[in-house]
């Protein structure tokens, strides 16, 4: 049963994406097979007013942490900003925190669990991307999720917002490890197309 | 060729107050899902839980970063519940219902474990947000979730939707 328009998820508190639920599309979904990869890319069709992800990431680097960042169009100079609200530590209480990067050579998606990490945990979460095709605004990405390790007691929850500093309509999304590792293997995103 | 891939699964109203709630028989085609609830419990402080395909076991780890006027800010963490949890905190007290939306990611893919991560918000005086990190460590496909109170009943005009997004 198809909802073209979803009421009761708006009444719901959904948030951004609620007031905005109109038509909701599924565009892609991609999941790591053996051996990792190095990064994972979407061309994106310029038809619907708003992208919304889903990513369940982890990554081969060497240590229990890592972080994914994203580009648009191939844009690798430095036209994009971050900023983070998070809790997060090492230890079993977690610490608020927030922080900010200007002039970046990549968006930052989140962070997430490296190779370290105990077997099955993946970092997990939600991002939007409003108005991805208008070609008179920057681009904005935000970002909701973290990951909880059970083993190692690192846990993260945080929130997330990329800025691209740039008019065009976003045609590719490219996320790789900061680490410029791999993907480990059954890390998944999954991407949909929101039409007002 | 993209479809259309918002579908609703389930959802229920209750009537009378009731100890939880569960969705059976939860098909396994789609992508995603998304369980969105207002509730209001019958006993203040009460967090809703989720226990997943029946299991009631020690298999679950959670941790939640939230802020409230009431009761501050800060994190909550704990490594051996017997539930999820999608909201903190309903007050019997309140007129508001908590509100929450709780994405499980890849619910029938068995190679890894089953995740809900959102966020909520709470119907104290105070108010309050919450976002959440959950695990269940079992890599078997979603089939069933007991959506409940954990220290007192769910009351009368608790609501509970769930929907299957498909990506492609």
């Amino acid at each position: 049963m198809p909802l073209l328009t979803t009421q009761s998820a708006r009444s719901y508190g959904f948030g951004l994406q609620s007031e905005l639920f109109h038509s909701y599309q599924g565009l892609a979904s991609y999941t790591v097979g053996v051996g990792g990869v190095d990064n994972i890319s979407f061309t994106i069709p310029s038809t619907y007013d708003h992208l919304q992800f889903f990513y369940r990431i982890r990554t081969t680097k060497n240590a229990t942490t890592d972080f994914v960042n994203v580009r648009f169009n191939s844009d690798n100079t430095s036209n994009y900003n971050f900023d983070y609200l998070e809790a997060a530590s090492s230890t079993s209480t977690l610490n608020p925190g927030v922080g900010t990067k200007a002039t970046n050579t990549a968006g930052w998606l989140t962070a997430v669990v490296g190779g370290n990490a105990t077997a099955n945990i993946f970092a997990q979460g939600q991002g939007f991307i409003a108005d991805y095709s208008k070609t008179n605004r920057n681009k904005t990405m935000h970002c909701l999720g973290g990951y909880d390790d059970h083993g190692t007691s690192i846990g993260n929850s945080r929130i997330e917002n990329t800025v691209w500093f740039s008019n065009n309509a976003i045609t590719t999304i490219n996320f790789y490890p900061e680490s410029l590792t791999k993907f480990a293997q059954y890390s998944n995103i999954s991407i949909f197309g929101i039409k007002g | 060729m993209a479809v259309e891939t918002f579908d609703s699964i389930k959802t229920q109203t209750l009537t009378s107050s009731t100890a939880g709630i569960t969705f059976s028989d939860i098909p396994s085609g789609y992508t995603h899902l998304m369980l969105a609830v207002t509730a209001i419990a019958t006993t203040g402080n009460t967090d809703i839980g989720v226990q997943l395909n029946g299991d009631s076991g020690s298999n679950y780890h959670f941790q939640m970063m939230y802020g409230n006027t009431s009761g501050g800010n800060g994190t909550y963490r704990t490594s051996t519940p017997t539930r999820m949890q999608i909201t903190d905190w309903s007050y019997t007290d309140s007129s508001t219902f908590n509100n929450c939306v709780a994405y499980f990611l890849n619910y029938s893919d068995t190679n890894v474990w089953k995740t809900a991560t959102g966020k909520s918000t709470r119907g104290n005086t105070g108010g309050g947000i919450d976002v959440y990190q959950n695990y269940w460590r079992n890599t078997n496909a979603i089939s069933s979730m007991y959506i409940f109170g954990t220290t007192g009943n769910l009351n009368t005009g608790s609501t509970f939707s769930l929907y299957g997004l498909k990506a492609s």
